[in-house]
């Protein structure tokens, strides 16, 4: 990974991350936009690129307040679902349905550490909103996810 | 025989893994350390979150749909804010109490149930401490958690970590409220509370459950409302019963909301003579 790929997958997970927090005040239920960044990167680039995406978009999303209960908690949750994902990694452009699979396998991992959490705390799990926000993570990624394959194709590329 | 330069190295990602881990523990232990990292980041990054949230267009009609383009709490808050910091303060449960307004700038990715923390556009500076009561015109909001100087997170009613001591309608029955498998449904904004007695007595479905307050009013004021009992159990081999409190708070209608400032008592309280009339 060179420098200029770093600092722009930083950015866009920076972005997301923001987007998202600051969009939670104005909507009930929204996609899980690292989800849709870590799980695209994570197909392009494959599993170790999935893993360190995922470990930085939880680091993110833990440390821009609000943040997460558990500090490192959502790093190695994202971390794992994004090795997960990186195991979709085929030579060549991927097809538009296998970049929403691996967007939605990101977010099913993510949801599914959060749930199996909250089972355990008997804490209640609102099945309806967490199967939206899965079916809303998948739809953006179809949308969004070649935008950040692209975009991060492009800081591939030698200037 | 293996070549020494061929040695596998520890890679960085397993390198940064494994620090997660020991931040995670160490979390989970108590220390200190992830709160002092938490609160750095909130110290950068919430400036930065209050800009964005500042510039992001709200739906007409809400609260915060004029943007807050300067300092001070009402310069560019024209009626809508206004409105609603008023309407905040004719509340009756809040008769008396001295708070601090704020804006809802950022809500924390949500857990299962629905969003768990909230961040709020006021900070150390503008004197907010941890462990005080957020309050909406609807009723008890959260608890503040962490403090930065410009920012502060709070816990929202219905996380893991906010357990509240209640009393329940006019008998006054005292018991706790905190999240758990309910039969009642929600609001569309998170299930359902769970209420659970300490003692026993009579509860009935539209029981009014209102806070039961803490030494000093911190982390909980008394008297702020939680919820509505909507539906009522007794569970076999129990000698309480439980019930499900729809929250009285929404989220979407809370994006002005007050922190109550709530002082220690400094001085010693008199003493009473039985008797004395």
């Amino acid at each position: 990974m060179t420098l200029r790929q770093g600092v722009l997958r930083g950015s866009l997970l920076l972005l997301a991350a923001l987007a998202a927090a600051v969009a939670g005040t104005r909507a009930l239920v929204l996609p899980d936009l690292l989800a849709v960044v870590v799980g695209a990167l994570a197909l392009r680039m494959g599993w170790r690129t999935g893993a360190g995406t995922g470990l930085a978009a939880g680091w993110v999303s833990d440390l821009l307040p609000p943040g997460a209960l558990l500090l490192g908690l959502s790093a190695l949750t994202y971390a794992v679902a994004g090795l997960l994902a990186g195991r979709l990694h085929r030579r060549g452009a991927a097809p538009a349905l296998l970049l929403a699979w691996s967007v939605l396998l990101t977010g099913l991992v993510v949801e599914a550490v959060g749930v199996v959490i909250a089972l355990t705390q008997g804490a209640p799990v609102d099945v309806p909103q967490v199967a939206l926000r899965l079916a809303l993570t998948a739809t953006t990624g179809l949308l969004l996810g070649p935008l950040v394959i692209r975009v991060d194709r492009r800081a591939d590329r030698p200037r | 025989m293996t070549d020494p330069r061929r040695r596998r190295r520890p890679s960085v990602l397993a390198v940064a893994a494994a620090l997660t881990v020991l931040v995670v523990l160490a979390g989970l232990g108590g220390a200190a350390l992830p709160e002092r990292v938490r609160t750095t980041a909130a110290t950068a990054l919430g400036p930065l979150e209050r800009g964005v949230a500042a510039l992001v267009p709200a739906p007409a009609g809400s609260a915060a749909s004029v943007r807050d383009r300067r300092d001070g709490w009402l310069a560019a808050n024209a009626d809508a804010d206004r409105s609603a910091l008023d309407r905040l303060a004719a509340t009756p449960s809040l008769a008396g109490t001295v708070f601090v307004p704020a804006r809802l700038v950022a809500v924390g990715r949500p857990g299962p149930s629905g969003p768990e923390r909230l961040t709020l556009d006021v900070g150390s500076r503008d004197g907010i401490a941890v462990d005080t009561t957020v309050v909406s015109e609807d009723g008890l909001v959260g608890r503040v958690v962490s403090v930065s100087p410009r920012t502060c997170d709070v816990a929202v009613l219905g996380a893991p970590d906010v357990v509240v001591g209640v009393r329940v309608g006019d008998s006054g029955v005292i018991g706790t409220v905190a999240p758990g498998p309910s039969s009642g449904g929600g609001s569309g904004e998170g299930t359902g509370l769970r209420l659970d007695l300490v003692e026993q007595g009579e509860v009935r479905v539209g029981d009014a459950v209102t806070t039961l307050g803490s030494v000093d009013d911190r982390p909980f004021a008394a008297g702020i409302p939680v919820g509505t009992v909507t539906a009522v159990s007794s569970p076999a081999g129990r000698a309480t019963v439980t019930a499900v409190v729809e929250p009285a708070m929404a989220l979407s209608r809370s994006r002005v909301v007050g922190v109550l400032r709530t002082e220690p008592r400094a001085e010693p309280r008199p003493a009473v003579t039985a008797g004395a009339s």
